[in-house]
């Protein structure tokens, strides 16, 4: 799997969470609070998309990401590792 | 109790969503009850009366597709559990077509209802057991009955007080008394009410098969026959699944905003029968009638009309026809009796706010509803309404409410000029 098919996995769970958004605004340095996300939301996309990509992400690690580019980085990692 | 005013409803059931279709259901007769059934069960059919699925996707779409809701309503309903959805439905109808809108400070919420996530929990656990990581996140929210109040408090702005009150079946009227004693004691203006949708899971049916409560056994090719309230065929009660909201008020706030008073609550009771079962009792049920009346400063003399709580368990029904009739006393004869159930099912926790705004659509609209099974009644000297809905002039009301566990209720509603807010 590819880095942007790990992205759109995860911007397919970030519709599902927050079905208002605007979707020109799904880039990798945008964070999810500031999509309008409040914590579980956040969970809620994260444990989604891991879910999709069949991985398990410790919080350790999920903690480096600062956006969704990062999220993106960290999830692709676990899948290539 | 010196009376609050009711100047919002909403509801969305079986019949569908909104009052108007909830009307029309009540006088035609409707009893949209189907069969399912389950692979777990020692039954070969469970009878329910569900909300049928398209009126909440119309509401809510499906996952990437929208509604006609609010945004705000959308976004927290679109993933939602049923009891959230139909929530956000009854109190956006209750709301949102009073006057100028309430929200803030002023208001405050009361939910009826308890154990709402069983169903919630049922379809969630497979997963979990394959992969507990993929658990959804949001389910620490939606196992918690408060989510409803959270859900509904977010969707309108509401930020007074706020609670989940429980009585088992009588939950929709604890929540009403609850909510009228807010109003009442002037701590809000307003206070949004709003009875909980049951969502059953196969656990909790077999448990009502077990304990024997749940009827429709010998019905199962006719589903809408099988809610009996008060006939002699009674078996049992069959569940239906329902949200109502009540906007109560003060008459200052009401006159403020211009919004148009649809009725009162008059005064309300609760009894207990100090036992922790799910036998009902004459004493209990005359005593939370009484108390109602007390409370509105009422007596049986100025009752027209009773919404039973009648929900087609052999003992309950009788029970609650010897507690009316020595209620009523030599009135019984001339006062309507119904019970809505025939049409809705029994909404359990939800069953009070149902009735409350089913008892108010009939005085409006002047007329009692038939009770559409009733082919061979009970021997009682208290009127039941036969199989037709018919002409009715409804003033004074009490509405029924019991619940395992001993607790009794009733409350008192009448039309908005009785009311002395």
């Amino acid at each position: 799997m590819t880095r942007d098919e790990v992205l759109s996995i995860v911007r397919e769970n970030i519709v599902m969470v927050l079905p208002e958004v605007d979707a020109a605004l799904l880039r990798p340095e945008r964070s999810l609070s500031e999509l309008g996300a409040n914590s579980v939301d956040r969970a809620e996309i994260v444990v989604g998309a891991m879910a999709a990509l069949r991985i398990k992400v410790p919080g350790s690690e999920l903690a480096e990401a600062k956006n969704i580019g990062g999220l993106v980085d960290v999830l692709y990692r676990k899948l290539s590792a | 109790m010196k009376g609050v005013l009711v100047t919002g409803m909403g509801i969305v059931g079986p019949f569908g969503s909104g009052v108007a279709s909830f009307e029309r259901a009540l006088r035609e007769g409707a009893r949209p009850f189907t069969v399912t059934s389950p692979a777990i069960s020692t039954r070969a059919g469970y009878i329910e009366a569900p909300v049928p699925e398209a009126v909440l996707q119309v509401a809510f779409g499906g996952q990437g597709r929208t509604g006609e809701l609010h945004p705000r309503l959308r976004k927290l309903g679109a993933r939602a559990p049923l009891a959230v959805q139909a929530a956000l439905l009854a109190a956006s109808e209750a709301l949102w077509p009073a006057g100028a809108a309430l929200s803030g400070e002023r208001i405050d919420i009361v939910v009826g209802g308890q154990n709402l996530t069983h169903a919630f929990e049922q379809e969630a656990l497979p997963a979990f057991r394959q992969e507990p990581a993929y658990v959804s996140p949001s389910a620490a929210l939606r196992i918690l009955d408060t989510d409803v109040l959270g859900c509904v408090s977010e969707a309108f702005d509401i930020r007074g007080e706020g609670m989940c009150v429980a009585g088992a079946s009588a939950s929709g009227n604890v929540a009403i008394i609850h909510g009228a004693r807010l109003v009442c004691g002037g701590q809000a203006d307003a206070c949004l009410v709003v009875g909980a949708l049951a969502e059953l899971s196969l656990f909790q049916m077999q448990t009502l098969v077990s304990i024997g409560a749940l009827g429709g056994e010998f019905f199962l090719d006719a589903p809408h026959r099988a809610c009996r309230p008060f006939d002699r065929r009674h078996g049992g009660f069959i569940p239906g699944q329902a949200s109502a909201a009540l906007l109560l008020e003060s008459a200052a706030s009401a006159r403020a905003r211009g919004a148009e008073p649809l009725g009162c609550v008059l005064g309300g009771g609760i009894v207990l029968d100090a036992k922790s079962g799910s036998s009902p009792s004459v004493d209990g049920e005359v005593g939370a009638m009484r108390r109602a009346l007390a409370d509105a400063g009422a007596s049986a003399s100025h009752v027209s009309y009773v919404n039973a709580h009648g929900t087609g368990t052999p003992l309950g029904d009788e029970v609650e026809l010897r507690a009316i009739a020595e209620v009523l006393g030599e009135r019984c004869a001339e006062v309507p009796v119904n019970s809505t159930k025939v049409v809705t099912g029994h909404c359990l926790w939800a069953a009070g706010v149902v009735e409350a705004v089913a008892t108010l659509v009939q005085m409006r609209a002047g007329f009692v509803h038939g009770n559409f099974n009733l082919d061979d009644p009970l021997e009682t000297p208290c009127r039941l309404v036969g199989r037709a809905s018919e002409a009715a002039d409804i003033g004074v009301a009490l509405s029924n409410s019991f619940g395992f566990g001993g607790i009794n209720t009733s409350v008192v509603l009448g039309r908005a000029s009785d009311s002395r807010a």
